[in-house]
């Protein structure tokens, strides 16, 4: 009989496992343990990063910002991706879905910012 | 005991299917994402080539718009960052067996979207105010408001039926439809809601913020 149970045991623990992070009602980060769950302890992340994008767009004047604000803007993106999505604990044919049309769009991009037909850096 | 013995074999069957289903939808649902990054990436890769020629236009813009404008949207981009937030704890919820907490998240994302669509029609009355327009030959900021309307209007629009997924959700929620083993529309909402949280992330600070 015990036989019998097993699948349903290892059907609830697997799905428990994939679910023990986000479900827990604290977060571990850097050793350390916050008293929020881990989807409240990214949205405070991404609240204090956004503050910091504003609040540099304000202060810096020169093109230094424009890597630095899209770079913050990057990390957000990610966060929301591997967290609120899911693609860290996901099937990894899912991030492959995903990235591989990002990675072909980003190069499509850099290269329009490139030509000189568009004005770009390499025909100013 | 072998009532018992089939009452979980089945139970386990049921697993394995939803299980099973879950994985399928959420992969079809990547591929939607992946086709829906490439269009955005459209417009994302026009405002930027846009931008690294006309510097001057798009200061000018910023200068226009001012530090209040730039609060307008930043305040957006707080709203539609919390509904995202909203949306990841319904299903958190619904994972924990309370459903009812979870359509209480679920309603709070729905509201933040709304309030959002509704910022984004008084911010486009501010610009056209401002004669920031889609026309060529009316925009007194040459091509800028063409350039700028396209892609938001695009995303707002997702907002919108983003909206309307949620309210379906809900009512669905409602009717009992989901349970802390069986959520997977509400998790394929998530993944469309989040991706279009994501492309704001990346609106908000190329048009908005460099």
């Amino acid at each position: 009989m015990s036989e019998e149970i097993t699948p349903i045991e290892h059907n609830e623990s697997h799905a428990h496992n994939d679910h023990a992070e986000t479900l827990a009602p604290t977060t571990k980060i850097l050793g350390a343990t916050l008293p929020m769950p881990l989807y409240t302890t990214v949205f405070v992340i991404l609240a204090v990063l956004t503050v910091t994008e504003v609040l540099l767009a304000e202060i810096i004047e020169s093109d230094i910002k424009i890597p630095l604000l899209l770079g913050i803007a990057v990390a957000k993106g990610a966060l929301v991706v591997m967290f609120y999505m899911h693609l860290k604990t996901d099937s990894r044919a899912f991030a492959l879905a995903f990235l591989v049309p990002l990675i072909l769009a980003i190069l499509s991009t850099l290269f329009l910012l490139a030509v000189p037909s568009t004005g770009g850096y390499f025909g100013a | 005991m072998s009532e018992l013995t089939v009452h979980h074999d089945s139970h386990a069957h049921d697993l394995e299917a939803i299980s099973r289903i879950s994985e399928n939808s959420k992969f079809a649902m990547w591929l939607f994402i992946a086709s829906e990054t490439i269009i955005f990436s459209v417009f994302i890769a026009a405002y930027a080539v846009f931008r690294f020629n006309n510097k001057e236009i798009v200061h000018a813009v910023h200068e226009a718009l001012g530090f209040s404008g730039t609060l307008i949207v930043t305040f957006n981009t707080f709203l539609l960052l919390t509904s995202s937030w909203a949306m990841v704890m319904g299903l958190r919820s619904i994972q924990l067996d309370n459903v009812k907490g979870g359509i209480r998240w679920l309603g709070i994302t729905a509201l933040l979207g709304t309030i959002f669509i509704g910022l984004q029609y008084y911010e486009y009355t501010q610009l056209a105010a401002k004669s920031i327009t889609l026309g060529f030959e009316t925009d007194a900021y040459e091509g800028f408001g063409m350039h700028f309307y396209a892609p938001t209007f695009f995303h707002g629009f997702h907002v919108f039926v983003g909206v309307l997924l949620c309210l379906e959700v809900i009512r669905r929620a409602r009717k009992g439809h989901y349970t802390k083993e069986n959520y997977v529309m509400v998790e394929l909402f998530g993944l469309y809601w989040h991706f279009v949280d994501v492309v704001w992330i990346l609106l908000f600070t190329l048009i908005y913020l460099v």
